[in-house]
């Protein structure tokens, strides 16, 4: 079973009117898909549809041919996990706790966690690097250990697409590196379909396989870095001048404002 | 990434030996002592040996000789005991569903007099009274029954004034629950005052004291009170997965809505049974959890029976000094709470201002 996320003609927005319309994408097992377009474009809205959190108003989000439209909340937590920006979180829990709730759609009403709902958590804070602050209140972490407590939770959740939603947005520089390293192996390893929201054009550059450009409540373009960034079309959808020059190291793009 | 790898085992972690049942054996050992003095304090002194054979008495295939005498027993078994019994069931109902509102709202605040639901369900307890309802519907009883559908349509208008976007802020909390509860309040008065009969008698209820006297209050709440805090105490793995937000919670699947609606009927059904027999008793929902969250961190699995347990010896407590404090007058239960209760309120809020969160 090959389990591609595939949003169809999807609209998605809060009240009547649709902040981002028409979206048609996929993105393949072990692949990841960047999200970029300016402020309030409806990234994190994308977000939320295509995880089922947020319900379409027009069209279909599907996972390996399956209708997350028609999944009970649990089903579709089995399909699709979300790592969202580590604000406002309940600080007393400690990181374990907080993985293991990763395992939350695996678990009948009065069910607890099993052993082996524990060994999955601990393996999965093994892979995030988060293992050694199992027992410590996510509240007394820094910003990056918080993203990967999350990282590790979504991982215990075991399902095939992964969702980040700006995952980077309070990290230094090497922080930021590390983080998409660590969803750059995981999306190689587990064949994880991935599907991430960035600001750093840099950071797509580098770390993406494919880029889909949002402006204007649409999908501009989907395509490679090399496609998506360049010049003119940034220009036209951030609104300023924009150059692109080859990395020194790699030649992948640069893109640079000014 | 940062730091070099770790060679930490996979083996899951767990606590360790008797550490784990601590905050059990402490809290279970603490609501047996307060019942025991509950039972021992009173206006008339009965011998402790007595007190104590009158109680193992009780215990099945136990049969001591009764020596003791005839008033004593009636003090004990048809006073003092249900007395006690019915207020360490208020004082576990109003922790347990303090713990859940707290939980429910994201907000160390939250508590069943602050949010209003008290003062709705004395409204809908008054209310059925004052229209000399039937004792019984349907083998349930009425005044509970009033005071619960009026809990549950009070949170249901707090929750919907105080809800912004998608977080119950402390502050619009606290303002609809004041002024939801004021108008209920008022409109309480204004019953109270029509029916003059039952003034006295519901001024008392009011601040505390007890409507009714011996076994019959305790058999009637009993089952709403049994349902409800089991409910609640099975519930705390959900309770936890939604303090990370509707929006997380949904995207961990938890099913939020079905979630919410049985823990604040479950929430609203204990408060309102407390409210019904026992009066408006404040802060006690306040107060519990955040001593069970502080001694025993946040895990909600944990909190609610703890706070549960620790809301039975509070409110025992609390009353045990309401009758001594000015012996040989007993001042209702509920001013003792008030005086403890909302310096420890402002306290917290003091403690939230900036954070919007205690927890």
């Amino acid at each position: 079973m090959r389990y591609e996320l595939r949003l169809e003609r999807a609209a998605l927005g809060y009240g009547m009117e649709p902040v981002l319309q028409d979206v048609t994408l996929s993105v393949q097992p072990g692949e990841i898909l960047a999200i970029v377009g300016p402020n309030g474009v409806g990234k994190s809205t994308l977000v939320k549809g295509a995880c089922g959190s947020l319900p379409l108003m027009d069209g279909e989000v599907l996972i390996g041919g399956q209708n997350l439209r028609e999944l009970k909340p649990d089903r579709r937590a089995r399909m699709v996990s979300v790592v969202s920006q580590a604000v406002n979180l309940p600080p007393s829990f400690c990181a374990l706790d907080v993985v293991l709730m990763g395992r939350t759609p695996y678990l009948g009403w009065l069910e607890q966690e099993s052993d082996r709902d524990r060994q999955i958590a601990m393996e999965a804070m093994a892979r995030t690097e988060t293992i050694d602050l199992a027992e410590r209140p996510i509240g007394e972490l820094s910003g990056g250990e918080q993203q990967r407590v999350l990282i590790a939770r979504a991982l215990a959740q075991s399902t095939p697409v992964m969702l980040l939603d700006e995952p980077t947005a309070h990290l230094d520089l090497r922080h930021q590196d590390n983080l998409l390293k660590l969803v750059r192996d995981l999306a190689f390893v587990d064949n994880l379909a991935v599907m991430i929201t960035l600001h750093d054009l840099n950071l797509v550059a580098r770390f993406a396989d494919r880029v889909a450009l949002l402006s204007d409540g649409r999908v501009r373009k989907i395509g490679t870095p090399a496609e998506i960034l360049t010049p003119d079309e940034l220009a036209e959808v951030y609104g300023i001048r924009i150059h692109v020059i080859p990395h020194p190291l790699d030649g992948k793009p640069l893109v640079l404002s000014g | 990434m940062g730091g070099s790898r770790t060679n930490a085992s996979l083996e899951p972690v767990k606590p360790q030996g008797v550490r784990r049942y601590l905050p059990w054996i402490w809290s279970g050992s603490a609501l047996i002592v307060m019942l025991f003095v509950s039972v021992a304090v009173g206006p008339v002194k009965i011998p402790l040996p007595d007190l104590g054979r009158m109680l193992f008495d009780l215990l099945p295939g136990l049969q001591l000789e009764a020596d003791w005498s005839r008033t004593f027993a009636t003090i004990v078994y048809q006073i003092r005991l249900p007395n006690t019994a019915l207020m360490a069931l208020a004082g576990m109902a109003l922790g347990g569903s303090g713990a859940a509102y707290q939980g429910l709202f994201r907000n160390p605040l939250a508590d069943p007099y602050i949010i209003g639901v008290a003062s709705g369900a004395g409204l809908g307890a008054v209310l059925a009274m004052a229209a000399n309802w039937p004792v019984s519907l349907l083998g349930m009883a009425t005044v509970p029954l009033a005071a619960f559908i009026a809990a549950l349509i009070t949170v249901a208008i707090v929750y919907a004034i105080a809800r912004v976007g998608r977080s119950t802020p402390v502050t619009t909390l606290i303002l609809a629950g004041v002024a939801v509860s004021s108008f209920a309040t008022a409109m309480t008065s204004l019953i109270m005052l029509l029916s003059t009969d039952e003034l006295h008698r519901a001024v008392n209820w009011m601040v505390g004291g007890f409507a009714l006297g011996g076994w019959e209050p305790v058999l009637v709440s009993l089952p709403y009170l049994l349902i409800g805090l089991a409910v609640l105490a099975l519930l705390g793995r959900q309770l936890n997965v939604l303090q990370f937000g509707d929006e997380q919670a949904r995207q961990m699947g938890l099913d939020v809505e079905r979630s919410k609606l049985i823990i604040v009927v479950a929430a609203s059904l204990v408060a309102a049974t407390a409210v019904a027999f026992s009066g408006i008793i404040a802060f006690v929902g306040l107060i519990v959890p955040h001593v069970v969250r502080l001694l025993w961190g946040p895990d909600y699995r944990r909190t609610l029976p703890l706070a549960i347990l620790v809301g039975g010896s509070f409110l025992l407590a609390a009353d045990v000094v309401a009758r001594v404090i000015l012996a040989p007058r007993e001042l209702p239960v509920g001013v003792i709470t008030a005086v403890v209760g909302a310096p420890f309120f402002l306290w917290l809020l003091y403690q939230t201002k900036g954070m919007g969160r205690v927890w």
